[in-house]
This record gives structure tokens, C-alpha cells and sequence, in this order.
């Protein structure tokens, strides 16, 4: 027989900014669909529009892995999985950083060597509607329409990131910065090409692959650090959490603790962990593990399921 | 009769005269879409403008490109000649192979080549291909008086020795009577359409597969493209009576 964690629940004002955050990547996920579809419709055979329809294919892991994430968190620890499920979302988005990375490493390479080589792009003219459009002019037009909604989403997505105190979706978010930002390197690779030279459409595509490389080394350091128990620390700045010390600090002040020593971990977007308490008074000492144990949820909604440890020295 | 007759050149005189404006016009239209973005990155359109003259590659494969010892003809010798004095330039003919224009193109020294080339081609990857100008059926003709057979299963049908089209045919379960001359075989013909209907067979609907008729230019010249892109989109509908003209024997 297992001891089976105990279940947790977001605070009410907190379950409701997670479900707009749930409303915005829905909605992030349905305009990128349509971003997909309109690239590929219009790709040809140019370098950029490749790497931007991988990373905007890419794009939608982290969206992904946050809904999906959710959905199973949700479900209260078991026999078979004692911990709970809240780290869910760490399988899916490691998966993606690994993707990611590889992706963008051999956009990189396949830039480079047709930089060396001199490739000249071919882009062709279509006829739509009766009248003949240079394919460049609907590829610049997809590329626009794929700045906008990461630019407007992801702006939303970060200060809701930083108050679900959710990685996966402030990642996605800086996912979204490098999307339009590529986007606009885009742009710039075809109208390059419009105006006749030829190596602009491969430089976009490498600087492209940077931003790719780059936002799969992000997420890999995250995910593995997770997965390795990295010690908390911010969604912003990624320094140390301060709710470690809060909650030291609150042991402390209780008049039967000498000293209190935190570890923590970051379980999805929850913090678990050890608190090692050295007693100056051994009296009553189970009611008085309790009375800490309580004193857990009023410092910080996050932290959840927090064993308190009664050492001899903390030292 | 004479009365027709007249009415005849009549007609023909005012053919030539709107044929004439059509030209006028499509030639200030090319003109407008041949100098605009997107431009050449070698400066191909430029250099035909400035030099009017167009080295065109050509290698010899009737009806598309025919060589009879003086100038050069075909469907797509004559195209290009009347896309060249649209461009107010002369077309200035290479013969070669299809390998050396290919790597002439690549190298920036050949403005176009012709060969009847197919959209399937391999070196797509190394030069510029425009659409598809023409769509060329493969098809199985029956003669006239004889009904259209359900099947192909077990049939005898003529096609040319040494032509892939006997392996289409096989596929289909037919079996494939291997001529010289396929102009004069009795019986099922596999052949392209038009041909078909020269000979006065019936094309059927077991069609054997399809050549896409494009031509090649040198890559990344996107301006030159999308100029001759143009021109061949306009003439797509001249081209059946061209090849018909062409195969005359």
C-alpha cells in the first residue's frame, strides 16, 4: 500500500486566470492551425518559407503540452502514481525541446550549404483568379499574417504565466516573441529575393534556424532541469524562488523551532519538498509538526504537500 | 464561289489586323510584367532588353523542337521566337544536348532552353522550370468503326519501339506490339492524344500517363520567369493548333 499524496486545488482566484490562459492558447492553437495551412499553401521551394513553417509547426508543442499538461494535473494522485500527476506536462515538452533543436540545427546546416553553394531560389507565378501573382507576394502576405496573433497572444500569455507561476506556458509565450520576430526575417528573406538578391532568402532562413536552436536549448534546460530537481526559482528572471525563504522564515518564527532548513522542487507549477525542523522544546511535539504543516498554505498558494521533518540538528 | 472566296480573305485580312492589335497589346503587357519586381538576381530580363538577343538551347525533339538542317522549328521553337520579338529581341539558337543547356542554364550562360522538357524533370533542382504550358495525354486510340473496348486486359496495341510508353501499356495488362513507324499500324495505338486525332483514332479514356510540358530557365532569374511564365499562360490555348500544324507529315 502506497501513502498516496494528497490532492491539491488551485485557489479560486487562480483557477479562473487558468482558464483564460486555457481560452488564449486555445485560440493560439486554432489561428496557428490556419497559420499552417495558409504557409503550406504558398511554400515553393524557398528556404525561408520552410524553416518558418517548421517553427510555426513546432510552435504548436509547448500550446500542446500546456493544455495537455492541465488536463492530466487535474487528476488526484494514485496507487500507481503516488506523487500525482502534476509534472505531466514535462513529457510532452521535452520531447518538443529535443525536436526543436534538431529541427533547427539542420535548417541551419541545409542554409549554410546552400549559402556556400550559391543556390539561387526559384520562386514562381501563379495564376489566381485569371491573373498571373508572383508566388513572393502571397508568401510575404502569409508571413505577415503569421506575426500576428503570437505577437498579440504571446503578449497576453506572460503576465498570466507569471501569476499561474507556469513555465510551460511562459515558455510558449517567448516561444511566440522568436515567432514574429522570425516572421519579420521572413519578410525581409522574399523582399530580399524581389529585389534580386539571391542569398537573402537562405540568411533569413539561418537567422530563422538561430531562433529555432535557440528556443529548443530554452526549453531543454528547463525540462531537464525540472526533471532533475532543480531548486525553484522565478518564471521571469529564473532566480531563486523567494517563497524557499518565506516559508524558513515563518518556520522560524514559531516559538518551540530553533531553526528550519526548506528544500523544494517545482512539480509542474506547484512546489513540494522537505522542511527540516529543529525543535528547541521536544514537548507535544506531533501537534506542534501539525500546527507547522498548516502554516504551509498561508505562505504561499504554491507550495503543496510539504513534509515536515523533526531532526536533531538541521546542521 | 467567288463571292466566298472574297468573304474568305476578307475574313483572313481582318484575322492578321486583330491578330496584329492582340500582339501590340500583349507586348505592352509583357513589357509592364518583364521590367517590374520581382527582379533577376543575374540581370537576365535586363540583358535581353538591352541587347535584344535571347540565347535559347535547343535539343532536338519533334514535334516540340525539330532541326531540319536550315532554321530551327517546332511548337516550342516557334513560341519562343514570337516571345522574343514580343521582347523586341532575336532568339539566337544553341544546339546541344539536354546536359550541357542544363549546365550552360545553371552557369547564367543560356536565357532559356527548349527540349520538351516534362515538369518531372530531375533537373528542376538545378534550374528554373515554368508551369506547365501544355498538358500531353498518353492515351489509347481506337480506329474509326471499331467500338471503344471496356478493358485493356489481353488487347494487342502498337507503340513506338524504344519508347517508355510500352511499359505503361504492359501495366494495364495489354499487350504491347512494338513498331518502327506507328503511322500506319491497323488496330489500338497507344500514343499522345493529338497525334490520336491526326491519325483519325479515337482517343479512349485509358489515359497511360501524362507529360507536362514546361521550359527550363536559368535559376533564381525569377523576373525572366515570371515574364515568360506570362507569355506561355497567354498562348496556352494557340498550342494544340500548333502541334497539329507541326505533325502534319
Amino acid at each position: 500500500m502506497n501513502a498516496v499524496g494528497a490532492d491539491y486545488t488551485l485557489p479560486p482566484d487562480k483557477a479562473e486566470v487558468l482558464r483564460r490562459a486555457q481560452r488564449v492558447e486555445w485560440t493560439f492553437i486554432a489561428l496557428l492551425i490556419s497559420i499552417i495551412v495558409v504557409m503550406a499553401l504558398v511554400m515553393g521551394s524557398s528556404q525561408t518559407m520552410k524553416a518558418m513553417w517548421i517553427e510555426d509547426t513546432l510552435s504548436l508543442v509547448p500550446s500542446c503540452s500546456f493544455l495537455v499538461g492541465i488536463h492530466f494535473r487535474r487528476k488526484s494522485p494514485d496507487e500507481a502514481f503516488p506523487y500525482g500527476y502534476r509534472r505531466a506536462v514535462l513529457v510532452g515538452f521535452m520531447g518538443g525541446a529535443v525536436t526543436l533543436l534538431g529541427f533547427g540545427l539542420y535548417i541551419f546546416g541545409d542554409s549554410v550549404v546552400k549559402l556556400v553553394s550559391a543556390e539561387h531560389p526559384i520562386i514562381q507565378t501563379v495564376h489566381l483568379f485569371g491573373r498571373p501573382i508572383w508566388l513572393g507576394w502571397l508568401m510575404i502576405a502569409a508571413l505577415v499574417y503569421s506575426v500576428v496573433p503570437p505577437m498579440v497572444l504571446g503578449r497576453m500569455k506572460i503576465p498570466l504565466a507569471a501569476e499561474l507561476n507556469d513555465k510551460t506556458l511562459h515558455v510558449s509565450a517567448e516561444l511566440n516573441k522568436g515567432d514574429w520576430l522570425s516572421g519579420i526575417a521572413g519578410v525581409l528573406g522574399i523582399v530580399g529575393i524581389a529585389f534580386g538578391v539571391w542569398w537573402a532568402d537562405a540568411a533569413a532562413a539561418a537567422f530563422i534556424s538561430v531562433e529555432i536552436v535557440k528556443d529548443g536549448y530554452v526549453n531543454l534546460r528547463n525540462s531537464v532541469s525540472q526533471l532533475m530537481n532543480r531548486r525553484p526559482s522565478t518564471v521571469e528572471e529564473q532566480e531563486e524562488d523567494p517563497a524557499i525563504d518565506k516559508l524558513q522564515k515563518a518556520l522560524e518564527q514559531l516559538d518551540w523551532v530553533a531553526k528550519a532548513r526548506v528544500r523544494l522542487r517545482e512539480d509542474g507549477d506547484v512546489l513540494t519538498g522537505e522542511a527540516f525542523i529543529e525543535p528547541r522544546d521536544e514537548r507535544d511535539l506531533l501537534n506542534r509538526m501539525a500546527q507547522a504543516r498548516e502554516l504551509v498554505g498561508s505562505v504561499d498558494w504554491r507550495l503543496h504537500d510539504v513534509s515536515m521533518v523533526p531532526v536533531r540538528s538541521v546542521d | 464561289m467567288r463571292a466566298r472566296l472574297h468573304l474568305r480573305t476578307c475574313f483572313v485580312r481582318r484575322c492578321r489586323a486583330v491578330s496584329a492589335a492582340f500582339a501590340l497589346l500583349s507586348m505592352l503587357f509583357l513589357n509592364a510584367a518583364c521590367g517590374t519586381l520581382p527582379r533577376d538576381p543575374e540581370g537576365t530580363g535586363a540583358r535581353v532588353q538591352r541587347y535584344h538577343e535571347i540565347r535559347i538551347g535547343l535539343v532536338s525533339n519533334p514535334p516540340w523542337v525539330v532541326g531540319t538542317g536550315g532554321e530551327p522549328s517546332g511548337v516550342e521553337v516557334k513560341l519562343t521566337r514570337e516571345f522574343a520579338s514580343l521582347l523586341g529581341a532575336k532568339p539566337k539558337w544553341f544546339w546541344g544536348s539536354e546536359q550541357t543547356h542544363m549546365e550552360a542554364l545553371e552557369q547564367f550562360e543560356l536565357d532559356l532552353a527548349i527540349s520538351g522538357l516534362d515538369a518531372s524533370t530531375p533537373w528542376s533542382k538545378h534550374v528554373g522550370l515554368t508551369k506547365p504550358y501544355f498538358d500531353e495525354k498518353i492515351t489509347i486510340g481506337v480506329p474509326p468503326g471499331t467500338p471503344v473496348p471496356d478493358g485493356l486486359r489481353g488487347l494487342k496495341v502498337s507503340v513506338r519501339e524504344g519508347d517508355a510508353t510500352a511499359a505503361y501499356v504492359r501495366r494495364k495488362g495489354a499487350i504491347a506490339v512494338r513498331t518502327e513507324d506507328i503511322r500506319h499500324m491497323p488496330g489500338l495505338l497507344a500514343a499522345p492524344a493529338w497525334l490520336l486525332e491526326q491519325q483519325r483514332l479515337t482517343p479512349t479514356r485509358f489515359i497511360l500517363f501524362e507529360e507536362k510540358h514546361v521550359m527550363a530557365v536559368p535559376p533564381g532569374e525569377n523576373g525572366w520567369l515570371k515574364c515568360l511564365q506570362e507569355y506561355l499562360e497567354q498562348q496556352k490555348p494557340k498550342v494544340p493548333a500548333l502541334l497539329a500544324r507541326e505533325a502534319q507529315p
